[in-house]
């Protein structure tokens, strides 16, 4: 079987526009016999030099009569050309790192608006519309604060525990709505993806965007929260900015994985929603985890392993730590484990989506060839 | 897990200004071919390569439903790559030849499929691309706008665009496209000059027809 070979040969002045696709091995044995041959031939059939059988070398369109005989004499000798690979490229985002990344910084704008449009459009879906972004999760923080505060009793000695569940809860629902938003993202946009040649790493993104969008609402609620409970503004609340930065950061990259990984086994969304109830409890986000692992034989292993583990469960720790003053257990840590994962797997998650960039034109990959 | 060979040894240079008509039975493989051509999804074997980024207007949705006519013409200058001033510069060029006024200000999904169809194929021709893909793009458009359409898409040729279109309507391809060619079950049948290819295809499509048309008459008779 003949192995995959492209072979794109245009002339140095460029006067034509070429889409060439060699498969065959014919074809690739031509190609390579006939870059020995001079580039001064002409078409066999008219006599005329290979440049003016093209379109643009007489100004317009060859006239029906003699293009008929000159386009087989045009077509071989593209063939003679000099390889020019910098001038060809493969269409759409199928490209080197670099371009790959300046086409999706083009493509910015594009995920903006279509971000925006999201959240407009799933917030038309219910009657109340935004109300739902403050009133989600003032529910949350009622329901949690009577089961966990007052008849668990589980606050560990937490002075103000809906201040608590309230930076929690929004800054955790920051994470895990915009991972799951982010893992059905290659579902979601499956009409864009099918017609658009963009790289699609942008639909991820779009959807973590979109999350964030509809989250700014509820990060004034925290706030405002933390304030009615008896917390006191600081200089230190500003470290709130990069902390929700840092989350953002690491929905991006986690995102990526999660959506190629649903791409490839759709099921896996199935169990998506277990995991992240799961997290809801191993990232301390309804009671203090740090103060039960403590209590615990081996209570110091075991939170290192939480937090090297569990960036959500660091960047929780850290937000707390910025707006309550309430310390986590080791700093140094907390922030290496929270910008390690965050940075990392945006690495991770750009490359490893890219690897099969042109497989989600088919739809769901696990179907494509 | 199901495999398709959509399309297997297809090999051809295109050049600029050349107008391409694309034909061929259903699931020929044509709209496969503009697809990997415009890099929406990558060939197994063997490679594609363009001097600059083709522009596909498939049939497909890719404008938002809730949005109106004019959020979308943005959303879709943006989807091209086009920069804020650019998309600022042709939003009302696009407004215009869509000439579908008032009805813009409504959201997208109160439109019919042929006002659909216009717009997308306005945002799409607005900018002078030099390869642009049709997907079927002039059959839900009506007459008149089905006239400027080729009319635009005629300026765009002699103006170095390189045009493929696939298309059902052999009138239509004849129109327009000076070079044709003719898939079959994934392979490339013929190309050649318009008139030679869709020539043949049509007496290759009257040949099944009447062969039919003889079975049924001696199952009847």
């Amino acid at each position: 079987m003949a192995s995959p070979v492209g072979w794109m040969v245009a002339p140095a002045t460029t006067p034509f526009t070429v889409v060439s696709i060699l498969t065959s091995a014919r074809d690739r044995a031509i190609a390579i016999q006939s870059l020995a041959v001079s580039r001064s031939s002409s078409c066999p059939k008219t006599g005329l030099p290979w440049w003016q059988t093209g379109s643009e070398a007489t100004g317009r369109r060859l006239p029906d009569k003699l293009r008929g005989r000159c386009i087989a004499g045009a077509q071989l000798e593209t063939r003679l050309m000099t390889l020019r690979p910098n001038d060809l490229h493969r269409p759409g985002s199928a490209v080197p790192l670099v371009p790959y990344l300046k086409s999706m910084w083009s493509f910015r704008r594009y995920a903006v608006a279509l971000a925006k449009a999201r959240v407009e459009s799933t917030n038309a879906e219910t009657a109340l519309g935004r109300v739902w972004l403050l009133g989600e999760p003032l529910l949350f923080i009622a329901v949690y604060g009577t089961i966990f505060g007052l008849i668990l009793d589980a606050d560990r000695g937490v002075e103000n525990f809906i201040g608590f569940l309230a930076a929690g809860q929004i800054l955790y629902r920051h994470n895990s709505q915009s991972l799951q938003q982010a893992a059905s993202s290659i579902r979601t946009f499956e009409a864009q993806i099918q017609t658009m040649p963009v790289p699609r790493i942008l639909f991820p993104i779009t959807s973590v965007l979109s999350t964030f969008f509809n989250q700014v609402p509820a990060f004034g609620v925290m706030l405002v929260l933390l304030v009615a409970t008896g917390e006191r503004p600081s200089l230190a609340w500003l470290f709130i900015v990069p902390i929700i930065g840092g989350q953002f950061l690491l929905n991006l990259g986690l995102g990526a994985i999660l959506a190629r990984a649903v791409a490839h086994l759709p099921d896996f969304a199935n169990i998506l929603t277990h995991v992240f109830r799961a997290l809801l409890y191993a990232s301390g986000v309804v009671f203090p985890i740090r103060a039960f692992v403590e209590e615990r034989e081996n209570g110091e292993l075991f939170l290192s392993l939480l937090t090297i583990f569990n960036p959500i469960y660091a960047y929780l720790e850290l937000g707390r730590w910025a707006l309550m003053d309430i310390s986590p257990g080791s700093a140094g840590l907390v922030i290496l484990s929270a910008s390690c994962w965050s940075i990392g797997s945006l690495i991770v998650g750009v490359l490893w989506l890219r690897r099969v960039e042109l497989r989600f034109g088919f739809g769901q990959i696990r179907n494509a060839p | 897990m199901t495999k398709i060979e959509a399309l297997t040894g297809v090999t051809f240079d295109l050049y600029r200004g050349e107008c391409v008509g694309f034909v061929g039975g259903n699931g020929a493989g044509k709209s496969t071919l503009l697809r990997t051509i415009a890099g929406i999804c990558a060939p197994t074997e063997g490679d594609v390569l363009v001097r600059d980024q083709p522009w596909l207007l498939g049939v497909q949705a890719s404008l938002l439903p809730r949005l109106t006519g004019h959020q979308n013409i943005v959303i879709g200058l943006l989807s091209l790559g086009l920069t804020d001033e650019e998309v600022a510069r042709f939003a009302p060029d696009v407004a215009n030849f869509s000439n579908l006024g008032a009805a813009l200000d409504r959201p997208f999904k109160t439109f019919s499929s042929g006002m659909r169809a216009r717009l997308k194929f306005s945002i799409a021709t607005v900018k002078r691309p030099s390869i642009l893909l049709l997907d079927e793009a002039l059959a839900v458009g009506d007459l008149n706008f089905k006239r400027r359409s080729i009319r635009r898409l005629n300026t765009l040729r002699d103006n170095a665009t390189t045009i493929k279109m696939v298309s059902h309507n052999t009138q239509e391809i004849r129109r327009i496209c000076d070079r044709t060619i003719w898939l079959d079950g994934g392979k490339l049948v013929r190309d050649g000059s318009t008139n030679d290819v869709i020539d043949a295809y049509e007496a290759a499509q009257n040949a099944v027809s009447a062969l039919e048309q003889t079975q049924d008459d001696a199952s009847a008779g």
